[in-house]
């Protein structure tokens, strides 16, 4: 079920207080996944190296919820002192598969952290047993995974691409339709009449990867609204890595792109991960020691498309759900209480 | 933890229901919080209660994509809904809106254990899941038909946990059994009671058959609960009283009813009525006016102007009456009260008034109510 502190972009509230060249200090109050904060640690943790891009060497911080604001240049900055305390991990150099930083961006860059929605226990017991024996029954119908637009060894894994025309990937439709006005409230989107649900069926094995990317943008990929993946495997699990990161986006005039910020979530077993198709997301590098097919973390990643139009005669999942029109009880928004 | 929730409309005929299940909440001094989850649109204003928290859903009847009425789409669609936007970490107590408590129940439950009433009427038979023949097309949307699930229905107790886990496919199935079963006389009447057992066997949550309520024919008050679906009868077997087509809060007539659970039953509701006649649950509500509403006073009545309304509300004598005492002080028991020692008027009438022109400038919004004690 839905992870409600998941779900919040900014965690807990953290008062901090930064403290400047020539004896300044400055308080203010961030969340504790909040990208101004993430970007002072950055800034802090690479004084004396070259990877503080332009944008952030000019830092604008919200005083007063945002009443005021104080600006000043990134090479002020002493140190940081954060109340409860935050422990930051500081990474490794980014293998070559990850997000490049963005780089060269004006001050008036906005990051944006996607909204996302994690489903526990997703599918009863028995539907998540026999969608994995589907997926082990139907080895042979894997094939490598391709990415329209990268000529580059963009993704390596393997796909059923016809996956959307089984009663496996129905089942799982139907169930996410049921759950559509809920994953659009959730993500802050306005329910959309649907025009198809594309589903793919992935796995992937040692050395398998997917590197940044967002699922729109090509063609029939322009309509994709939401994307569902639903992870499945063997349990205990054979593989190590395999997490999907997230990635918070800048955003620079129309131009969109990847920030080095981001969240993690594990690939979890009969778990439901929705997000914003526009969002930029990354499968890091999977360990999968036995190298054995079965020993796959398998995915269906479901892109749900959201229709110009009304579509009132289609449907959708089994056949029932008429999810090309909106339903007239989700013209307003609900969840007021006494 | 035990949250005790129920699922409604806005309906003026559930209200009754809910105020009395309200009150025998209080009355057994039931543990933890009860929840009333009201499935109206946002445009219908919510029902006022004393204790109970009530909390708005999207009205799932008719169901969003299926073009069919069926209210029983509201208990999955509200609960399912409830559970995503709450952080509830508890033991449910599910009942349907026509029940009320006559001891509290205290059963706390861990995750993976759950209890439902019992289901004599469960239609089994030779398809899928034991269920009756009806049911043979329910074998394409269903992977293991093998299943048995528990014969149950509400009242029944779960952990959130497990409720969260199965809310969706509830209500998936239920629409599924609307759409495909066959059944002689249109489209299955208890489609959500058959998809709850189905759903919670799918997801490995088994329940354990008990006896919760018990119901008007029964001879003795011997469970918690107590359901009131059922008519109750004379001794002929006439019937005496029923849910359907009584008109709150007039008095009953337990006297004709046979003796056992159905005649106690009434015996209780009259109590409640004369509560509600001396103005009992009005002292729980304090009015207090919106700001910005403008009063006009002529022979005989009152205008009301509020902002954003269409046009002004009018009150006749009595209910102007009753605005000007609502001075942001006084609950509405008080009002009576002042109202009482200076009108010949009979107590009873007198609350229902102020009841009723309550609910009225609620609704118009000229005013709000506020709990004057949350005090169980």
């Amino acid at each position: 079920m839905a992870s409600h502190e998941d779900t919040q972009a900014g965690g807990r509230m953290i008062s901090v207080q930064l403290q400047l060249e020539s004896g300044h200090e400055l308080k203010l109050t961030l969340g504790e996944q909040s990208p101004e904060l993430v970007t002072l640690f950055r800034i802090l943790a690479s004084r004396n190296s070259d990877t503080v891009t332009p944008a952030e060497q000019f830092l604008q911080l919200p005083l007063n919820n945002g009443a005021a604001a104080c600006s000043f240049h990134s090479r002020q900055l002493v140190s940081i002192i954060t109340e409860p305390p935050v422990v930051v991990q500081l990474e490794q150099a980014e293998t070559p598969e990850t997000a490049p930083v963005a780089t060269a961006v004006p001050p008036t860059v906005v990051v944006n952290t996607p909204r996302y929605l994690i489903i526990d226990d997703f599918l009863g017991h028995d539907e998540h047993r026999d969608m994995l024996a589907f997926a082990m029954n139907h080895e042979d119908q894997f094939e490598a995974g391709t990415v329209v637009g990268h000529e580059t060894p963009h993704r390596k894994n393997q796909v059923i691409l016809s996956f959307a025309e089984t009663a496996h990937a129905k089942l799982l439709s139907n169930r996410l339709l049921t759950w559509l006005p809920m994953l659009t409230e959730e993500l802050q989107m306005e329910l959309f009449p649907v025009r198809f649900v594309e589903s793919q069926l992935t796995a992937s094995n040692d050395g398998h990867y997917y590197r940044v990317h967002c699922d729109t943008g090509a063609d029939e990929a322009d309509f994709r609204a939401i994307t569902c993946v639903y992870y499945f495997f063997r349990e205990p699990r054979p593989f190590n890595g395999g997490t999907l990161r997230l990635y918070d986006s800048i955003n620079q005039g129309d131009r969109r792109e990847a920030s080095g910020s981001y969240r993690e979530i594990e690939a979890v077993s009969n778990r439901l991960v929705v997000f914003p198709s526009s969002a930029h997301h990354e499968l890091m590098r999977i360990r999968c020691p036995s190298g054995k097919f079965g020993d796959s973390r398998f995915a269906i990643t479901n892109w749900i498309q959201i229709s110009p139009e009304p579509r009132p005669d289609d449907t959708f999942g089994w056949g029932h759900l008429r999810c090309g029109v909106l339903p007239a009880q989700y013209g307003d928004l609900a969840g007021s209480s006494q | 933890m035990i949250i005790t929730v129920f699922v409604t409309t806005a309906d003026e005929s559930d209200q009754w229901r809910a105020e009395l299940l309200e009150h025998s909440w209080m009355q057994t001094q039931q543990p933890g919080e009860l929840v009333r989850l009201v499935a109206s649109s946002s445009a219908t204003p919510l029902p006022m209660h004393s204790l109970a928290r009530v909390v708005r859903t999207r009205p799932y009847s008719p169901h969003p994509y299926i073009d069919d009425r069926f209210p029983g789409y509201n208990q999955p669609g509200a609960l399912l809904e409830w559970l995503f936007h709450e952080r509830i970490d508890a033991t449910l107590l599910l009942l349907d809106s026509d029940c009320l408590m006559l001891k509290s129940v205290t059963e706390e439950l861990a995750p993976g254990e759950a209890i439902g009433n019992p289901w004599r009427e469960w239609p089994k038979g030779e398809g899928p899941f034991g269920l009756s023949e009806d049911y043979q097309n329910l074998q394409a949307f269903c992977v293991n038909r093998d299943l048995k699930p528990s014969k149950i229905r509400f009242p029944l107790l779960i952990h959130s946990r497990d409720l969260k886990k199965m809310a969706a496919r509830w209500l998936e199935l239920t629409a599924l059994i609307r759409c495909e079963v066959n059944y002689t006389a249109g489209k299955v009447p208890e489609a959500h009671q058959v998809a709850y057992t189905i759903a919670a066997s799918e997801y490995r949550i088994p329940h354990k058959v008990q006896k919760l309520a018990v119901i008007p024919s029964d001879r003795k008050i011997d469970r918690p609960l107590l359901s009131y679906q059922q008519a109750v009868e004379s001794p002929r077997g006439e019937i005496v009283w029923s849910s359907e087509t009584y008109s709150p809060w007039s008095k009953c007539k337990p006297e004709k009813a046979k003796a056992g659970v159905g005649r106690q039953f009434l015996e209780r509701l009259n109590k409640y009525v004369s509560l509600v006649d001396a103005g009992e649950q009005l002292r729980f509500h304090r009015p207090l006016r919106c700001h910005g509403v403008r009063e006009a006073r002529l022979p005989g009545k009152m205008l009301l102007e509020i902002p954003d309304a269409e046009r002004p509300v009018t009150l006749n004598a009595s209910a102007a009456a009753i605005w000007d005492l609502c001075d942001n002080q006084r609950t509405l028991s008080e009002i009576a009260d002042v109202l009482e020692k200076r009108f010949d008027v009979a107590r009873s009438i007198l609350c229902r008034d102020i009841d009723s022109t309550m609910k009225h400038l609620h609704t118009d919004g000229a005013v709000v109510l506020e709990p004057a004690t949350h005090d169980h």
